[in-house]
């Protein structure tokens, strides 16, 4: 007869099974922990806590290993230092007809398998990121078949309309290199190549064969550490040497130890408030205008940002090339100004909304510093927080007066930026403006015609003319209240030197990594 | 009602649950505003995306189609044991809810044992000593671990024993060791709601006659308090565990993404942000699953634990 285990029985077992388990746990400290570096003198193996997964599911044309940040894939162009377009795997580029270009690729290239890089391994490269990503060609203004090998050493692209930043735009990771066909993928030329490859964590070993040298490390390890917090005890414990994105309000306290460091860099990123030109009351220019006078750019960056950033008085990063920072007009902050204009404006009492990504804390914060000043000026402001998935909708539904948004650019191209933003058929404007004519902070077709203009433009000389104008109209008739030009914070062990940090923080290079 | 009957009953209503709870998750979640094509566009490429992308992507997923059409289609797909693919990753469902859900089996197993490790000698002790000091300690301590949240209380642990006393890692997967923190950080509130019920539920039984009548008898104090009066406790307690399975999952979200532990709570919060549909229609129908299973066992439990009880309702 089959016998039902007693209560006494499941009890025991219970608990029994409980201390068992706590025993084992407490048996296996410190017995497994594979993360941990060892943080000797001599060692040159790191750890890099990252925000985002380094292993990330939808990396699969890589094998899963993300291009950012880990220098295994390198694409034919790379941002240089002014975000200028650079050769990388590309010796030089120029363009054939209106649409054609013509990339020379870089004598002696070799893959991490041994195998030498011909415009073949390109156009497969291009082929299978075309396969994975079917929305690419919307992207880079190039269709599946537009990729062509015209000999060994020579790639000819065909956008679908003449695309002078083209360059620029294929100098993102999506375009890394990679050896589509290699035996043990992943496989591609960069100073590191892949070791192993799990869930959240990616380990990589030196390319002793690169063509500038084998890099420093031994071994880099990127982990994925979601949350900031846990990235910054996880530094100050030792288990990672480097951690990316540190929170700016915990910076500081990262800088004081002694264990510890910084290092910030501005980015090409800006954060400012854009303003719905096409919602009452912020329609009215004065109004939008007073707005502007109220807001006191370096208090918001010294408070929200704890000093890591610099105030802005433009919709674009000083890092962009055709930013024309210096040469804008600064508000103020006046508020008895902004008073004035909002006395003479058409504003009545109503409630203007700001709608922040409720994911956002430094977002959140400059809402809260917003609505108090605005509150002083007599402008009734509230916050409006929606979750990141609605944020842009609800944006671009012009569902608000003010909604603050940064935006950068992870390339050598920021054009698009300009025409996202202010263009009527822009990303941020296109919908209300197909649906009614709208939009929301589309200044209208003269602007329209300065970005076009600018987008054709083939010098930065050029474009700074057409864009430049586009900046000075949108500040001058308050289009967007800019706030600041962001800056990242990389936190490292005290003991880590030689980390080489760039405008675009995912080009970061470890080669000349030591302790 | 026979058994046969009554399992075959509770299987019913249970399909109609799940049936509901699937019809409500995808409504809402088709109700929320989000384009997921926007929103996975912006992940990957840390950029806005063009309206061709957008559009290209869409059609893409086959949200172009009618919403019915969509629900109708993956109804039929997970009749055949397919909950579909991600839109972000292009991985299976299936794939990618066995991958995590190890990592929060594990977590919530944890969290539950040192839950009831501490709550039912502490609830017992404070029962038995009503009032005294033991009582006043526990009973503070209960209300601290209600009130405190996990994920401060998750960085306070990290704090004292990563970080001063080296005792455990910070985060991350790899060993036991590994989950020492974060279960205790779970289960640290399940604890005090648990130690709370224990005490109640002894308290009512302690003055009953039948305990009296053991004592009585000069039986030892301990073999009346843990055999007459303590089993006759454990039913109330017993169905609130089996429910508390709901507030592990909860915390099991902030706890995996304080610990950086790969599980389902942190593949269901990426999967709502990115409005990943598949994925969050997977996850929940899991989840469900798991709770009508969990019920259905919890129920079943009743009649070994209380043989006054008969399913399907009648009791002597």
């Amino acid at each position: 007869m089959k016998q039902n285990p007693s209560r006494r029985t499941v009890l025991t077992g219970s608990v029994g099974g409980g201390i068992g388990m706590l025993a084992g746990c407490i048996g296996d400290i410190g017995g497994n922990e594979p993360e941990a570096p060892d943080g000797g003198d001599g060692d040159q193996s790191f750890v890099i806590g990252l925000h985002s997964d380094p292993a990330d599911d939808q990396w699969a044309v890589y094998e899963n290993v993300v291009p950012y940040f880990t220098q295994v894939f390198e694409p034919l162009v790379a941002p240089g230092d002014n975000l200028e377009p650079v050769p990388l795997l590309a010796s030089d580029w120029e363009v054939l007809y209106e649409t054609t270009w013509a990339f020379d690729l870089r004598d002696g290239v070799m893959f991490h398998d041994g195998t030498e890089l011909t415009a073949d391994h390109v156009v497969e490269s291009f082929d299978a990121a075309f396969d994975h990503w079917e929305w690419l060609p919307g992207w880079i203004g190039v269709e599946r078949d537009g990729v062509i090998a015209t000999d060994g050493s020579t790639v000819e692209f065909e956008t679908t309309e003449p695309f002078p930043t083209f360059p620029g735009t294929i100098s993102h990771h999506y375009f890394g290199i990679e050896h589509v066909d290699a035996d043990e993928p992943p496989v591609g030329t960069g100073p590191f190549q892949v070791e192993e490859v799990d869930p959240g964590k990616v380990q990589l070993v030196p390319n002793e064969d690169y063509r500038d040298g084998s890099p420093t490390p031994a071994s880099l390890t990127f982990q994925h550490v979601a949350d900031p917090t846990t990235r910054v005890l996880s530094l100050e414990d030792g288990e990672i040497d480097v951690a990316h994105d540190v929170p700016k309000e915990q910076a500081n306290s990262v800088e004081g130890r002694s264990e510890t460091e910084i290092e910030s860099v501005l980015r090409n990123h800006a954060g400012l408030a854009a303003v719905n030109l096409y919602k009452e009351p912020t329609t009215d220019e004065r109004l939008r205008q007073a707005l502007n006078w109220a807001v006191d750019q370096e208090q918001l960056v010294e408070t929200v940002l704890d000093g890591f950033g610099e105030p802005a008085r433009g919709p674009f990063s000083k890092q962009i090339p055709w930013a024309i920072h210096d040469e804008l007009p600064t508000y103020g902050p006046d508020r008895d100004r902004a008073r004035e204009l909002v006395a003479e404006s058409s504003y009545d009492g109503e409630t203007l909304s700001i709608l922040v990504d409720s994911d956002d804390a430094d977002d959140r914060t400059t809402a809260e510093v917003l609505q108090q000043w605005y509150d002083e000026i007599g402008v009734d402001v509230e916050i409006v927080q929606v979750d990141p998935a609605a944020w842009y909708d609800t944006f671009t539904d012009g569902e608000a007066h003010l909604t603050l948004v940064g935006f950068g650019s992870n390339s050598a191209s920021a054009d698009y930026l300009v025409r996202a933003m202010f263009h009527s058929m822009g990303s941020d404007n296109r919908q209300l403006y197909q649906a009614d004519g709208t939009g929301v902070y589309n200044p209208g077709e003269e602007v329209d015609e300065l970005i076009e203009s600018g987008y054709r433009a083939e010098s930065v000389g050029e474009k700074r003319e057409y864009y430049g104008e586009v900046q000075q109209l949108v500040v001058e008739t308050g289009a967007i209240v800019p706030l600041y030009y962001d800056e990242y914070v990389l936190g490292h062990r005290s003991e880590v030197e030689g980390i080489e940090t760039h405008t675009i923080d995912k080009f970061i290079d470890w080669t000349d990594m030591t302790r | 009602m026979s058994s046969t009957q009554y399992l075959l009953y509770r299987s019913f209503t249970s399909l109609v649950v799940l049936v509901g709870v699937s019809v409500i998750t995808f409504g809402l979640i088709h109700l929320t505003p989000g384009d997921p094509a926007k929103t996975i566009l912006i992940q990957q490429t840390d950029q806005p995306p063009t309206e061709e992308a957008v559009e290209a992507f869409r059609a893409e997923l086959g949200l172009d189609r009618p919403i019915p059409v969509q629900y109708a289609d993956w109804v039929t797909d997970v009749l055949q044991g397919d909950l579909g693919s991600s839109y972000y990753s292009d991985r299976a469902v299936t794939e990618l809810i066995l991958q995590h859900l190890p990592a929060t089996i594990e977590l919530a197993v944890a969290a539950m044992v040192i839950a009831l490790a501490i709550a039912i000698p502490t609830g017992v002790l404070s029962a038995v000593h009503r009032g005294e000091e033991i009582d006043i300690v526990s009973q503070l301590g209960a209300l601290i671990g209600v009130s405190m949240p996990n994920f401060w209380l998750g960085y306070l642990l990290i704090i004292v024993f990563a970080l001063y006393l080296d005792l455990f890692p910070v985060a991350g997967t790899g060993g036991l060791s590994h989950l020492v923190l974060p279960a205790i950080a779970l289960g640290t509130g399940m604890a005090a709601i648990v130690t709370r019920l224990v005490r109640t539920s002894m308290l009512e039984v302690i003055d009953r006659g039948y305990v009296d009548m053991a004592r009585s008898k000069g039986l030892d104090e301990r073999i009346v308090i843990y055999k007459h009066a303590f089993r006759n406790a454990l039913l109330p307690v017993i169905t609130v565990v089996g429910l508390q399975l709901g507030f592990v999952l909860n915390g099991a979200v902030v706890i995996e993404i304080v610990f950086q532990r790969p599980g389902l709570g942190v593949l269901l919060v990426d999967a709502i942000f990115a409005r990943d549909y598949p994925v969050v229609q997977g996850i929940v129908l899991v989840i469900a699953v798991t709770f009508v299973a969990t019920n259905l066992a919890v129920d079943l439990a009743y009649t070994r634990l209380d043989p006054r009880i008969e399913i399907g309702g009648r009791s002597t």
